[in-house]
């Protein structure tokens, strides 16, 4: 050490001093080295440079650095990955990092190439907790195989339902012993659900039950089925049983009134419940019935196809379809029933061969407009299409059989299939993700109705009898969904009804959350106003099941209520402190719990196809506070409220925030927000023995801030780029190129001027080619001219110009028309997975929020700004999952 | 003849109503292509030498 | 054997390309295809790539254990005899040579398709019942009449045979073809429910020796002859 060395570098030679008295040269000029390596190259703040050394001589004692020298750093900063990160000049904090991450890798298992004794230990622990699952599992199996044996002996029998063959079975015949057993089942009922079980008792039923749902989880079919939604019976009953009896606080009025709006809305959600496994046990899967090979014997039939304000662009391709549908030219008539009294109508009916019928008035809507067409048509029977549904060509032979084979038939209704994604799934960018919110109803209700004889009109893709509708003197008018209750008076009439499982028709779905929402209004309103003009409890002519299922549908428009009060539930308790549901924390965690993974374990096996858990609530939510009102209103007074029509075929061409519609989001998102922040504080500075109840509530209202933000992120509205809806295809197609050669392809997608092809072979067009397009419509082909629009390797974008009248029909009905255009409508999706579904709606949620700070005004920018940083600092504190690499480093 | 197997290839004239069919049961055979018997006869009309053809054989 | 014999119902209508393309689909599926040429053009040899200087065929023997000396078999492996180039072109010798081929040992399931000419009546060949006759037609009025006609003849005869019409060079862009054909389909009986398309790769693949199925085999045509393989062994009843 040289005395000018001293002068230039001060610091340095009096450490380097210093340590000298306690460590050996080497040592010291090592440590020296490293402090100055971290705090100059990389930058770490002094403190931290100058421990460093020390800690990495301290760990070679028990170590062996030398092997791993080079590693250990990259090694540390794998483990402590967020160690390197920007704010890593702060130390302190950066000593909390290290310690939570240090806990985490402890007791939670990473996967890491490089061995260590750490790890060594992890993985021992592992091992035992793995053979412990194993075991689990091997017993889990044999549960469920024991299971299946026991439930489907009758594999070698004809296919039938396992609920027909429970219903048909002989010991029913006897009518005795048939409400011998009824009143059994229903004893025993009883006492599983007000038998009073201590807690442990409770928990030991329950967690028998969730092990039987568990078991139940693999073996299929439908006896598994009716197992599962009996246990989910039992256990919400007697949840709610527990409920009433034993978690009503009568001292405290404010809790009182409180828990038993609760209640009230728990007790709607059990009906449904209910109601709904009855509804949907047994879908009929009704197959179609074909008709005589004689045309001479088939029924006269018109079709209408009202419409109002859509434009002509909407309406053409549905007539032009309507025509094409094969039936006997004699018998089939269209007709445009045009209310809006358009000139163009007329001439594009007249130039097409279709009849048209304007009324000179605008009452009672789509039901006088039909009503008053009825009067200059006489076919056999009605076919009802909404001018912007598509049918396929194959639609009337699909359903007429079902009258010529049974004459009390009044309805056939077909699926209402949308080729558009509506406003949940453009919006939240999962269109053919997950299934849309449409598709419970049409899959698997309707089909569920059809069992008991009660599916009901939906107002277009359906055909009607001519006969049984004069019968009921026409459309009903008197309420808004003039569908079901023309369907309802049918049935009243003693008419049957029918639904064939099968898509036949497709259309636009709304393009607007607002429209959207007015559509729902219309259908809630109406359904409130069916329910007191014409219960379908009282009355006659109809039968049990149909009373149930016609209550069940009404029951679900009656949602706003309940589902406000679920979102809002837990703050009672956050803020106001009143025990809505007074019972221990203990009592309310087995008794709640448990049910709602059982009830949510079933409804995800019956419904799972169609509807994935959790999206239920979110499409409540969105509509909950909407219609509060008009259900409120129409209940009481049901002539009041006017009839909006839903809007079709509008366009949105910028991307923007619907605040007036997500405002009642918003608010409920705020109060649940402030509950958990409220709850934090309580849970800090007050009384300690509520702390359960506390969590539980803040649990829930997190939970409810999960399905909010899903409602919120709903009304983003994306921008609509296309004006014609392009929608994917998948059949084979030829094309001739002017060259006289001919390539086989596959159609990908068409919209109703363009198609979208795919070659199996690279292939030569260039942009602008004119090539020509064979299509088929069963065995005739069809040729188009076309021109290339866009071009990658194996596809191609065909644009069609200027197609003359005879053409474009020939276009509908070799694209749009097909039989099987839309038979792949619930192919796509996988079965419900319940934890799947719930990340996804976490997404969601997340989505939402960002959308809100995204779309933010102006000034609220900075305070966004900051709470975003207090997250992320927040959130850097969190454990980190270490680095891994892979053998490519 | 019993190993050439029925075609299953995606040929032109691969039939929606097969698909429909084949997807919900019941028979492709069942189902009736409507002869569109007004165009059959305009274009009997249409050209004299098919008309003359038709007359003939009418008689 | 199953025997098929495709005839034009006028000339050059195309059917040695039909035969040469239905041919090679056949023998994908590895059975027997045997190919025999009863038209004096002798021209099928050169669908299967025949070498342009072999001009003998089967014509120029006298005997039928002679005129197997004339077989060839191509690169798909299908055996084919040509005509040759014999001066005696007269009815008797052609439809003699039918009965011949009968003395061919094939398995069951092979086929033997008989590329005949346009001119000879089918009356003459000494058909059987369980043969399977393909007359082919292109979609114009000319064709209109003579199906007409042939249907009157077939129903005044005492024929026993299968009986189909097939169209060839099917382009559904021209007015007249689609009408004739929708015309057709849904009132003649014995028209194939399918038809082969226009495709310009049948024409060149001649020219490059080869058959279409080979030249381009994602072509529609290819397709087509597919179909008509599948319906053919639907219809054979051995």
């Amino acid at each position: 050490m040289s005395i000018t060395l001293f002068y230039q570098r001060p610091i340095h030679s009096t450490l380097y001093l210093l340590l000298s008295i306690l460590f050996t040269d080497k040592l010291v000029r090592y440590i020296l080295f490293k402090f100055h390596s971290y705090f100059n190259q990389h930058k770490v703040n002094v403190i931290e440079a100058f421990l460093m050394p020390f800690i990495t001589l301290l760990s070679s004692l028990f170590i062996n650095i030398k092997k791993h020298k080079i590693s250990f750093e990259y090694t540390l900063y794998d483990y402590y990955p967020h160690l390197r990160l920007p704010y890593r000049t702060y130390i302190y904090s950066n000593i909390l990092r290290f310690i939570i991450q240090s806990v985490f890798l402890v007791f939670f298992k990473n996967q890491l190439k490089s061995s260590s004794v750490k790890e060594d230990a992890v993985n021992y622990f592992y091992d035992g907790v793995s053979y412990l699952l194993r075991q689990l599992r091997w017993f889990d199996l044999k549960l469920g195989r024991l299971l299946k044996r026991l439930l489907s002996k009758n594999k070698k029998g004809p296919k039938k339902s396992a609920f027909k063959t429970m219903a048909d079975a002989r010991v029913w015949q006897n009518k005795l012993v048939k409400y011998v057993i009824l009143a059994f089942i229903l004893f025993l009922l009883a006492i599983f659900i007000t038998i009073p079980f201590s807690l442990e008792a409770q928990a030991v039923f329950i967690s028998f039950i969730l092990l039987v749902a568990y078991a139940l989880k693999r073996v299929k079919g439908q006896m598994a089925t009716i197992v599962m939604i009996t246990l989910s019976v039992t256990t919400s009953s007697r949840y709610l049983w527990w409920r009433y009896t034993e978690t009503l606080n009568w001292d405290d009025p404010l809790a009182l009134a409180l828990g038993g709006g609760l209640l009230l809305a728990e007790t709607y959600a059990w009906l449904v419940l209910i109601l709904g496994f009855f509804q949907t046990i047994n879908p009929l899967e009704r197959k179609p019935v074909p008709l005589p090979k004689n045309t001479d014997l088939w029924p006269t039939v018109d079709v209408y196809i009202p419409t109002y304000n859509e434009p002509l662009s909407v309406v053409r391709p549905t007539t032009l379809a309507a025509l094409s549908i094969d039936w006997p030219v004699d018998k089939l008539n269209v007709y445009i029933l045009d209310d809006g009294k358009r000139p163009e109508f007329k001439e594009f009916a007249e130039e097409i061969g279709v009849g048209y019928l304007a009324r000179s008035d605008n009452n009672h809507a789509k039901a006088g407009n039909m009503n008053s067409a009825m009067r200059y048509t006489d076919g056999e029977y009605i076919a009802i299409f909404d001018c912007d549904h598509v049918p396929a060509r194959s639609f009337l032979q699909m359903t007429m059989g079902q009258f010529l084979k049974d004459s009390k038939v009044c309805l056939v209704q077909t699926p209402h299939h949308f080729f558009s994604a509506d406003p949940f799934e453009r919006n939240l960018n999962n269109h053919s993700q997950i299934p849309n919110e449409n598709m419970l109803f049409y899959g698997l209700i309707q089909d569920g109705n059809d069992m008991w004889d009660a599916t009901f009109f939906c107002g277009s893709c359906a055909v009607l009898k001519r006969a049984a509708l004069d019968d009921i003197g026409g459309f009903a008018f008197e309420t808004v969904t003039e569908d079901a209750h023309t369907a309802l008076r049918m049935q009243r009439a003693g008419y049957k009804t029918a639904y064939i499982n099968i898509p036949q028709a497709a259309g636009l779905a709304t393009d607007s959350l607002s429209a959207h929402i007015g559509q729902r209004i219309r259908w809630a309103r109406g359904m409130a106003q069916i329910f007191r003009l014409d219960n379908p409890l009282m009355g006659k002519g109809l039968s049990i099941p149909q009373r149930l299922c016609y209550i069940n549908a009404m029951l679900h428009f009656l949602s706003g209520i309940p589902r406000i009060v679920f979102l809002t539930a837990p703050l009672a308790l956050i803020y106001f402190n009143a025990y809505i549901i007074y019972a221990p924390f203990l009592a309310i965690f087995i008794y709640v719990v448990p049910t709602l993974i059982q009830i949510k374990a079933t409804n995800s096996r019956i419904q799972g196809k169609y509807r994935y858990s959790f999206w239920g609530e979110v499409y409540e939510s969105v509509l909950a506070w909407y219609i509060l009102k008009p259900t409120t209103v129409a209940l009481f007074n049901p002539n009041k409220g006017k009839f909006n029509v839903t809007e079709k075929g509008g366009l949105n061409d910028e991307e923007h925030y619907d605040w007036g519609i997500s405002k009642p989001y918003l608010i409920l998102l705020l109060i649940n927000l402030l509950g958990i922040l409220v709850g934090v504080l309580r849970l800090f500075l007050g009384d300690p023995s509520q702390i359960g109840v506390l969590i539980i509530s803040m649990g829930w209202a997190f939970y409810n801030i999960i399905i909010l933000g899903a409602a919120v992120a709903v009304a983003a509205e994306a921008r609509q780029v296309r004006h014609s809806h392009r929608i994917k295809a998948n059949f084979p197609a030829g094309v001739r190129l002017a060259n006289g050669h001919t390539l086989k392809v596959k159609i990908t997608d068409y919209s109703d001027n363009g198609v979208g092809i795919e070659t199996e072979h690279a292939h030569l067009c260039r942009v602008n080619d004119k090539i020509e397009l064979l299509m088929s419509r069963g065995n005739k082909q069809f040729s188009f001219t076309t021109y290339v629009c866009n071009t990658r390797k194996k596809q191609i974008g065909l644009t069609l110009k200027d197609l003359s009248l005879e053409k474009q029909r020939a276009f509908i009905q070799c694209t749009f028309s097909r039989a099987d255009a839309w038979l792949d409508w619930q192919n796509n999706f996988r079965h419900d997975r319940p934890s799947y579904s719930f990340k996804e709606v976490q997404k969601t949620s997340l989505r939402g929020f960002s959308n809100l700070l995204f779309h933010a005004p102006r000034a609220l920018q900075p305070v966004i700004k900051l709470m975003t940083n207090i997250v992320i600092y927040i959130n850097s504190f969190t454990p980190k999952k270490p680095i891994v690499h892979n053998n490519y480093d | 003849m019993n190993n050439l197997t029925p075609k299953n290839s995606q040929t032109l004239t691969s039939s929606d109503i097969e698909n429909l069919a084949l997807r919900f049961g019941g028979k492709s055979d069942d189902y009736i292509e409507i002869v569109n018997k007004q165009q059959n006869n305009n274009t009997i009309n249409k050209y004299a030498l098919l008309k003359e053809i038709n007359n003939e054989l009418n008689t | 054997m199953q025997r098929v014999f495709v005839k034009g119902i006028k000339g050059g209508l195309g059917t040695t390309s039909v035969v040469a393309n239905l041919a090679c689909v056949l023998k994908k599926s590895d059975v027997d295809v045997i190919a025999i040429d009863l038209d004096a053009k002798s021209d099928l040899g050169l669908h299967f790539g025949l070498p342009w200087k072999y001009t003998k065929g089967w014509s120029n023997e006298a005997s039928f254990e002679d005129a197997l000396v004339h077989f060839h078999q191509d690169d798909d492996g299908i055996i084919f005899l040509p005509f040759g180039d014999s001066t005696d072109t007269s009815i008797d010798n052609i439809t003699k040579m039918v009965n011949r081929c009968k003395k061919l040992n094939y398995s069951q399931e092979a086929w033997v398709i008989f590329d005949c000419p346009a001119h000879i009546n089918l009356l003459h060949y000494p058909l059987e019942k369980n043969d399977i006759v393909i007359e082919l037609v292109n979609c114009d009025a000319i064709c209109h009449s003579l199906i007409y006609r042939r249907l009157q003849t077939l129903k005044n005869s005492d024929t026993d045979w299968k009986h189909y019409f097939l169209v060839n060079r099917y382009n559904s862009a021209s007015t007249l073809e689609f009408d004739l054909f929708s015309l057709w389909q849904s009132t003649l009986p014995l028209m194939a429910p399918f038809f082969i398309n226009s495709d310009e790769v049948i024409k060149e693949s001649t020219a490059y020796r080869n058959v279409a199925l080979n030249c381009a085999p994602y072509s529609v045509a290819n397709d087509d002859f597919e179909t008509l393989a599948g319906w053919l062994v639907s219809k054979a009843t051995l």
